[in-house]
């Protein structure tokens, strides 16, 4: 027997069915929790937020027009509402150099001697990131979205999107020259 | 490097990260695929994109899942609002989407409607014109009285997108309020708050009333 699709399940939902939201639920929570904690730097929030989208999947399910996939419109709502959220409490407004200071006061000896590993650098460098550096290099290395689903959860151009990336890639690669990394690019 | 190279080498360094994750459509895989072939010292590039892959893929993984409370909190918010009536918007969509034929689009529908809509108008209006009482008037919804047009005190509303039949029902029932007309441009309907002319102070406890009702009422006027 075929399983339900997301497609599916949302038609279901929207007639009310909460077998199918239990399934889209078990399908999609882990990578949108993930996605939202990477973004908003902490979990309590993220968990909030995500109940938020999965109940706003619930009420609107009937006005999902399938056009994406509701992957992308699941992770859409969540980056609205995270962006949303954090611009409320002044925390978009965090720029990278005041990151960078807060990681290195924050630095203990240990943390210091795991820096000098070189995954340890480019994971504290990614943190480093600005809030849409972060969401696009999530959103394609992990999240695995195409350049036309990135621009429809992030509200961009398609254009943007690829110019983004690259911009975040190459801050990366400043941040980690910075620390004493030089990749050799750009 | 002429310009042309050196834009198409952008293109293609703004293409890599899709490329490595093979999320990239076949034309521009191809389009990668050949650049690389034709320029092997980009292929260091995507030693770089397979590094910053890891790395982000590991920071993810490190996170852990969420809590089975919060879980357990959408589910019972759910469950809770399961057990009460659908949105009217809800059920109007539902209605909608059973009477389209198979295949049609809602736009397509929708076009149809308001064609049929602006023919049933028109033919209304042609009877109202030719057979209307000369005095002013008109029936309320409940269609048991007529009021006479300019007595009772009015407001314009447009109820939430989220806003419950059931709760509307019971929110005109705690106001004595009627809907009389609507819906107009923008979904607004004119409500009946009372068979006389409340006084400047009444009618504004009345808007207030409905101001704090944000779930079921998203715009609120006087009306006249």
């Amino acid at each position: 027997m075929r399983a339900a699709t997301d497609k599916d399940l949302i038609e279901r939902i929207a007639a009310r069915d909460q077998t199918a939201m239990t399934v889209l639920y078990a399908r999609h929570h882990v990578r949108l929790y993930r996605y939202l904690v990477r973004l908003t730097r902490n979990e309590a929030t993220a968990e909030e937020l995500m109940n938020e989208v999965f109940l706003e999947c619930w009420r609107k399910a009937d006005s999902f027009e399938g056009r994406s996939a509701v992957s992308t419109w699941l992770f859409s709502i969540g980056h609205n509402r995270a962006v949303s959220q954090m611009r409320k409490r002044g925390e978009d407004q965090l720029d990278e150099e005041a990151a960078a200071q807060l990681a290195d006061d924050a630095d203990t000896p240990e943390v210091a001697e795991q820096k000098r590993d070189k995954a340890a650098i480019m994971r504290a460098c990614m943190d480093q990131l600005s809030t849409d550096h972060r969401a696009i290099i999530d959103l394609v290395y992990y999240q695995e979205a195409s350049v036309s689903e990135a621009a429809e959860i992030l509200a961009i151009p398609e254009n943007t999107v690829k110019t983004r990336m690259f911009y975040a890639r190459k801050k990366l690669a400043e941040l980690m020259r910075e620390a004493g990394l030089d990749r050799g690019w750009p | 490097m002429t310009d042309t190279q050196s834009r198409e080498a952008q293109e293609i360094e703004e293409l890599l990260p899709w490329y490595e994750k093979g999320t990239l459509g076949p034309d521009e895989m191809r389009r990668v695929d050949d650049y690389l072939r034709a320029h092997p010292e980009m292929q260091f590039r995507l030693t770089l994109i397979r590094e910053e892959l890891a790395e982000t893929i590991a920071a993810n993984e490190s996170l852990g899942m969420p809590g089975t409370a919060a879980r357990d909190r959408l589910f019972a918010a759910i469950t809770a609002e399961a057990d009460t009536a659908p949105s009217v918007g809800a059920s109007l969509k539902a209605w909608w989407r059973n009477w389209l034929p198979e295949g049609m689009s809602p736009g397509l529908g929708l076009a149809a409607l308001a064609a049929c809509a602006v023919i049933i108008v028109q033919a209304a209006a042609l009877v109202v014109f030719t057979f209307a009482e000369p005095q002013g008037g008109y029936r309320v919804a409940a269609g048991r009285e007529t009021v006479p047009a300019q007595s009772g005190s009015y407001l314009f509303v447009r109820f939430a997108d989220d806003a419950k039949a059931a709760d509307i029902a019971v929110l005109l029932n705690e106001l004595n309020a009627v809907v009389v007309d609507g819906p107009k441009p923008g979904g607004v309907f004119k409500l009946r708050i009372a068979d006389r002319a409340l006084d400047e102070a009444e009618r504004e406890m009345t808007i207030q009333k409905l101001r704090e009702k944000t779930d079921i009422i998203s715009f609120v006027a006087p009306a006249g």
